[in-house]
């Protein structure tokens, strides 16, 4: 007996010796980043959430985006055009393309490629589509020029940035559908290949020997990007080594993660806010002095670096700093309790009088942590809070069907499609017959001129028109419709050993494979 | 069980069934949730959402609904899922295996290490060894799992380095020595390809996961066996047993146990169809791809579609399950069969 449980042990200790180095690695340089939510939908032409972060590694736009370092304005820079110019009537951009690009199935990148994809995404019309909505034709006078038709004036060069529905793909893809990309095919011109993709669990992206802008000195060769839902489980791997890239961590344990042997806490200013729209058609919330009594009841140090621990900064009005057009000269309201019950009183709402209902989207922590904060800051000066949490499918209905009968404050989270302070100030605040995201119901024609003014100067002067944006946001600021709570950072952990990384705003959450070496 | 008694027991299956899938039918449709507004997803239009709406069928009578939702999910064909966009047949069929492999192990270790615990622990009533099991499964039984999970990751990830933290298999196994898909359980795939570097792989992941999911199996066999078993063993024919000078391990496995088997089958049946769904805690917490993080995934996305269709599934396991468990039963026991 004894000797065959000698002779078991021997055996199991032998599999497990086996089990200690499964397979060499072929010496293959890889990177691995885990991301909090898994991807969807990996159409270039529809995808609308964080399947960015692969996408843009597959497939590159015409454009990039690329902000300013140090205060410096934003610039464009060439991607798969080169060059662009847009006509005195503004109706007609032509880019000059790439010579020498292929697709990772060998097709060649030509003005009938970019025609394809935007022909592509706009029949399809989901996602992201709409920002072609002016395009009305794409010309391929030769091969490597494309020539774009609009029906009214755009900034073509910010729209080709957009991380989404901007990106190229090969017309060999003919008529394929998004069920054809889910199944895990990519034909683009980026620097990686996509090798495997399990829908919501993880993509797997392999090095394009053939990408036109070559690889950096210890380049990544295959890179992992998976899905951990648990934020716990994503920040042991991150200090394990089992992962080199991870985000969503848990902000009570940044500074244990920064102060990690072989590990860093990247923490960048992203284009993405959280804000409280208040009821504007209703009383007493119509009065802007109301308004700005409330927005003076939140105590936004207290919120910014205690219960956020620093990851966020207070906002200047709505349009988030760091993004042209921020209204760097907008009021900012401080938390001031006093100032905020004289000022109720001198709107002539009596103490204890007024009762407020807000809605939030459930499951969504700095929501419901926002909210509790509110309801105990406002119940100091006598206001009574109502938290409604719903899905945000509940919340949303609810607010466009009456906003006579709609809630008082809608706290909800934005980020652009594209770089443009328009998006902001334009979905949130324009007035509008159907209500989409104007939950505020905010109704103000000279502000509505001031940002349609500007926007109608992207094409042809950018610094006028992102002045003009300042302006407005400055207005709004002051009219106070909606309570400006905080600007989001993007906070990532990383390993030590990587090198290159760095955050883009514009494409939020992606990580640009091709810029990393190790 | 004769025929007779085993058709009954199939017809009452496919009614209990049939009434869940109503049940479920009808609750998803009375949720104040617009289901075409979530299958367009955030900020689309009203056009897209009417053109979902549409496309759904949502548009079309209830019970005319009703009709087509029951009569493809007889082909096996559940719809697509809102979140992920991709047939839910195919969903479960890569996500039930993994949470079947785990649970699976759970039941077994449940069998060979609860059932003999169990007996042993009644062979001396009060003894050491009595004392020390009924501590230890209420230990087992009563700490939560996700906190036995953490420890489990904290001692031997991170304090012993011997076991991995999470997922199915090494990023080095999937990368270059990937396992041939044929069952969709890795460890008998792995087996089946002869792929034996991936199993030892697999192996590894395993232990973690499977034997927090068996504390609580293992505990209720235990449990059980070592109450039953107390009971048989103050019977007359235990006493004559002993009196006609049979060994004590004759006496424990071969007659006491054979009855007292059916009370711990019965609890360990309920336990394996309730850890498909309940599995996921530990899911979540090992990364581990299974059918529960893939429901409550749904759940918190109000995935109207996946959700019926896991909870038809798991009403068809457990149906099964408890199908077995009474055959079982019978082949155990010959009265059972009279009845």
């Amino acid at each position: 007996m004894s000797i065959n449980l000698r002779q078991l042990a021997l055996a199991i200790t032998a599999v497990c010796s086996l089990a200690v180095g499964p397979v060499a690695a072929a010496d293959k340089n890889i990177f691995s980043a885990t991301y909090g939510q898994g991807f969807i939908d990996i159409d270039p032409s529809s995808a609308n959430s964080n399947e960015i972060a692969l996408i843009a590694n597959v497939y590159e736009p015409l454009v990039w985006y690329t902000p300013g370092e140090d205060g410096a304005d934003a610039t464009f820079s060439p991607a798969l055009a080169t060059s662009w110019e847009v006509s005195e009537d503004q109706l007609t951009w032509t880019f000059k393309l790439r010579d020498g690009v292929v697709f990772h199935d060998g097709t060649a990148f030509t003005s009938e490629a970019v025609k394809y994809s935007i022909q592509r995404t706009q029949t399809l019309d989901s996602g992201s589509a709409w920002i072609w909505w002016m395009v009305t034709d794409v010309e391929t006078p030769d091969p490597l020029t494309a020539v774009f038709k609009l029906s009214d004036p755009a900034p073509l060069d910010l729209i080709a940035s957009s991380a989404y529905a901007a990106w190229m793909m090969s017309p060999s893809i003919g008529d394929k559908d998004s069920a054809w990309f889910n199944e895990g095919n990519a034909i683009g011109t980026g620097p990686f290949k996509l090798r495997d993709y399990q829908p919501g669990v993880q993509a797997v992206l392999e090095r394009n020997p053939d990408y036109w802008g070559g690889a950096p000195e210890g380049g990544i060769d295959i890179a992992v990007l998976e899905s951990i839902e648990d934020s716990v489980l994503r920040e042991q791997k991150l200090l394990g080594g089992q992962t080199d890239w991870a985000q969503n961590l848990e902000t009570d344990n940044l500074a244990a993660i920064d102060a990690a042997d072989g590990v860093r806490v990247n923490r960048a200013a992203a284009f993405q806010n959280f804000f409280g729209q208040f009821n504007t058609a209703r009383p007493p919330l119509d009065n802007a002095d109301v308004r700005r009594a409330l927005s003076m009841a939140f105590p936004y140090d207290d919120f910014v670096n205690n219960i956020m621990g620093g990851t966020v900064t207070q906002a200047r009005g709505i349009v988030p700093l760091g993004m042209p057009g921020h209204a760097a000269d907008a009021v900012q309201y401080s938390y001031d309790t006093a100032a905020a019950k004289a000022a109720l009183d001198a709107a002539g709402v009596a103490e204890g009088s007024l009762e407020l209902t807000v809605t939030y989207t459930s499951g969504v922590p700095e929501a419901q942590k926002a909210a509790e904060v509110y309801k105990a800051s406002l119940a100091e000066i006598g206001v009574t809070l109502n938290l409604e949490p719903m899905t945000w499918e509940a919340q949303w209905e609810r607010a466009k069907a009456d906003p006579a009968a709609a809630q008082d404050i809608f706290m909800m989270s934005w980020w652009p499609t594209y770089v443009v302070a328009y998006d902001f100030l334009s979905s949130l605040f324009h007035s509008s017959d159907e209500i989409a995201y104007n939950l505020a119901y905010y109704n103000n024609p000279d502000f509505d001129t001031m940002i349609n003014d500007a926007n109608g100067l992207l094409a042809n002067d950018q610094a006028a028109a992102y002045a003009g944006f300042a302006s407005a946001g400055k207005v709004l600021a002051d009219d106070a419709p909606a309570l400006f709570m905080y600007d989001t950072q993007n906070i990532v952990g990383i390993n030590d050993s990587i090198k290159g990384y760095s955050f883009n705003p514009a494409y939020s959450g992606v990580v640009f494979l091709n810029k990393l070496s190790r | 069980m004769g025929f007779k008694v085993l058709g009954k027991r199939l017809l009452m299956a496919c009614v209990v069934i049939f009434c869940v899938s109503v049940l479920t039918f009808l609750a998803t449709r009375i949720l104040p949730t617009d289901p075409a507004a979530l299958y367009a997803g955030p900020r689309a239009s009203t056009a897209k959402i009417e053109e979902a709406r549409l496309r759904l069928g949502l548009d079309k009578p209830l019970v005319l609904q009703y009709a087509q939702f029951a009569g493809k999910a007889l082909t096996g064909d559940f719809g697509v899922s809102y979140r992920t966009r991709q047939p839910i047949s195919k969903d479960i069929k890569k996500f039930l295996p993994a949470t079947l492999e785990l649970v699976f192990i759970a039941m077994l270790m449940a069998v060979v290490v609860g059932i003999p615990l169990g007996v042993l622990a009644a062979s001396k009533p009060k003894g050491c060894l009595d004392q020390i099991s009924r501590l230890g499964a209420i230990g087992m039984a009563s700490f939560p799992v996700f906190w036995i999970a953490m420890i489990f990751q904290l001692v031997f990830f991170s304090w012993l380095n011997w076991l991995p933290l999470s997922g199915q298999f090494s990023r080095e196994t999937m990368l270059f020595n990937p396992i041939t898909v044929v069952t969709g359980f890795n460890s008998i795939d792995a087996i089946l390809s002869g792929n034996w570097a991936a199993l030892s792989d697999v192996a590894r992941h395993l232990v973690l996961p499977a034997l927090t999911l068996s504390l609580y199996p293992i505990a209720l066999a235990m449990r059980m066996t070592r109450s039953a078993m107390g009971e048989v063993m103050q019977e007359h024919y235990i006493t004559t047993a002993t009196a006609m000078g049979l060994s004590r391990r004759e006496i424990l496995f071969r007659f006491a146990l054979k009855n007292a088997l059916p009370q711990t089958i019965t609890v360990l049946g309920l336990t394996f169809a309730f850890s498909l769904t309940g599995a996921v805690l530990v899911e979540v917490i090992f990364a581990w791809p299974g059918i529960g993080s893939y429901v409550t995934a749904a759940i918190l996305a109000v995935d109207f579609p996946v959700i019926m269709a896991v909870t038809l599934v798991g009403t068809v396991i457990y149906v099964l399950v408890n199908l077995l468990v009474d055959l079982a039963q019978a082949s155990l026991d010959p009265r059972v069969a009279l009845s």
